[in-house]
């Protein structure tokens, strides 16, 4: 087969198919499931949905907090501590978070991290609809909120309507300093198993007579199956599943592809080429057929976002998947290569 | 310049074993046009291979300008490959997907040319051959005679002293075959030492030498000997 004056040999095209397909496969994959999280953070008020409530009483100390949050910051990595304040216009919330727990989609800067959240100078993170209450001052974006004044860290939200951009985040210094520390709050962690020991944690760390009134129970029971089949995990299955199966006729096709290069692999040793030149060869003709692949797949997948509106593809989405198309390949074509020398040996 | 003393190699184990070579030893001298012929199955491929470092031997010593080819290092081999000798098969052995040039340019790539010297080279190579004008074809444009010109391009371009050529006429008609036949001889009359395997007696015959060889011994060694095999000399 000849492309613009040049011979392309069979096994290289089957290549180039197969990994259109599992690149497209894998953008297709990262972009919903980057959409699914999305949704379901916005329908749980940006909450993981296994999140607890709990309240502080009888506290005489309002910088409390900042006794407890490094000590708790110190043993624990992955948990966000919200303080919802009541605002009849809008959803406004504290947060003090460390490590990764529940991050909203950014459009504008970033969003905060344990010093962000527990800074000196108030921030704020706003929800697209609340752009417009920032204005811009020494080369920074400023907003007030019952008459303080906050710092624009960035503007959260997604395209179509949704909770996230009509939350105005604060960090949780500010929102103790504006509703006092003897409030509600939420934990929230990355793992629903890490809920029982932080919320035992917390309630020791607070001082007589200040107590905390947290709910601490083992959640529900789920079998391994019922898990499996529920909304979401049935969806993630299914992708693992479909990427399985591309990988494994990828896997295929590049054992075919070997095979084709018996003859090239013989002249090249006819040639005095090093086996480390054989293998820079190699990898060299195989990464640029999965280059050519993956930039195949990537123009599909812009082709279906034109056609199908749920398609919105993020550039994280576009690296992540060019990551792992890679190191996908790079495991594929050292197992094959290993299998292929195996069989030659034979 | 090349020095075989008591070669032995054997391929497969228990029934499937098979002695390829028994205990050759012969000398050739730089610039010698020799034909090496037997019957299939006699060794002679295999005698090749080891005289270009493809292929190990079990035992004996192999010596090249004096020195001795360490078979056990992979890199001095594909050093000596790469500089010393120069291959030519019966089925040219061209990559399909490559053009004549970049065929010919093979053996050029990471030695440190730049484009430039690696197109006056290869251009060089195929004017001698005579298939310049074929450059930019690839192999299965061409005919058996200016494929098997390519592979004899690709195996001098890199100006090795010495030219291996295992059954370089086998696929070939016999017009085209002399005329391949003509290219060595003119080699050899540059310089070139270059020993080609044949089972084709008209082959061996514009051969200042032939080294017969059967059931992996040397027969007649083309100096006037006897038959050469575990050191006996009849």
């Amino acid at each position: 087969m000849k492309v613009a004056g040049r011979k392309i040999p069979k096994g290289t095209v089957l290549l180039f198919l197969s990994f259109t397909a599992i690149s497209l496969c894998l953008l297709l994959i990262l972009t919903a499931s980057r959409a699914e999280q999305t949704n379901s953070m916005s329908k749980n008020g940006m909450y993981s949905g296994h999140q607890k409530n709990f309240s502080v009483y009888n506290s005489e100390q309002e910088g409390l907090w900042e006794e407890v949050m490094p000590v708790l910051g110190a043993k624990y990595d992955d948990f966000a501590i919200y303080m919802p304040l009541q605002d009849p216009e809008m959803i406004v919330r504290g947060v003090c978070v460390r490590g990764k727990v529940e991050e909203p989609p950014m459009l504008e800067g970033k969003y905060f991290d344990f010093a962000d959240s527990w800074s000196d100078t108030p921030k704020a993170v706003l929800g697209k609809q609340y752009r417009e209450m920032a204005v811009e001052r020494d080369g920074k974006r400023y907003c007030t909120y019952q008459g303080m004044e906050f710092e624009v860290a960035g503007v959260m939200g997604t395209k179509e309507d949704s909770r996230l951009n009509y939350m105005m985040l604060m960090d949780l210094r500010s929102a103790v300093r504006i509703a006092g520390i003897n409030s509600s709050y939420v934990l929230d962690t990355k793992k629903e198993a890490d809920l029982l020991e932080i919320g035992q944690e917390l309630n020791s760390l607070f001082p007589l007579p200040a107590q905390v009134q947290i709910l601490l129970e083992a959640g529900d029971v789920v079998s391994p199956i019922a898990r499996l089949l529920s909304g979401g995990a049935l969806m993630d299955t299914m992708y693992v599943m479909i990427l399985i199966s591309f990988s494994l006729s990828t896997i295929l096709v590049t054992l075919i592809w070997l095979r084709f290069r018996r003859q090239i692999i013989y002249v090249w040793q006819l040639c005095g080429y090093e086996g480390r030149m054989q293998r820079l060869e190699i990898s060299k003709h195989f990464f640029l057929a999965a280059g050519a692949g993956f930039a195949a797949g990537f123009l599909l997948a812009v082709l279906l976002s034109f056609i199908l509106e749920d398609i919105r593809m993020g550039a994280a989405d576009i690296l992540q998947a060019f990551g792992m198309t890679v190191g996908l390949g790079a495991v594929i074509l050292f197992l094959c290569y290993a299998l292929d020398r195996m069989a030659k040996s034979y | 310049m090349i020095e075989l003393k008591e070669v032995c190699k054997t391929f497969g184990k228990k029934e499937a074993r098979v002695e390829a070579l028994r205990g050759v030893s012969l000398s050739i001298r730089e610039g010698e046009l020799v034909a090496i012929m037997g019957k299939s199955g006699s060794g002679k491929s295999t005698l090749l291979s080891i005289l270009g470092g493809m292929m190990s031997l079990d035992s004996g010593e192999y010596s090249y300008g004096g020195k001795t080819v360490n078979f056990k290092s992979q890199k001095e081999l594909t050093k000596f490959r790469r500089n010393e000798v120069g291959f030519v098969v019966q089925y040219f052995a061209l990559a399909d997907d490559l053009n004549i040039f970049q065929n010919v340019a093979l053996p050029l790539k990471y030695q440190g040319h730049s484009r430039k010297r690696i197109k006056e080279l290869v251009m060089e190579a195929l004017r001698e051959l005579e298939i310049e004008d074929k450059a930019k074809a690839y192999p299965s444009e061409l005919s058996g005679g200016q494929q098997q010109r390519a592979a004899i391009a690709r195996a001098i371009v890199k100006q090795p002293r010495v030219i291996l050529a295992d059954e370089p006429t086998g696929a070939l008609d016999e017009a085209t075959g002399e005329a391949v036949q003509a290219i060595f001889r003119r080699l050899n009359e540059r310089g070139k030492t270059v020993i080609i395997v044949t089972h084709d007696a008209k082959v061996a015959g514009n051969c200042e030498r032939t080294i017969y060889l059967k059931d992996g011994m040397i027969l007649d060694d083309g100096l006037g000997g006897g038959v050469h095999g575990k050191g006996v000399i009849i």
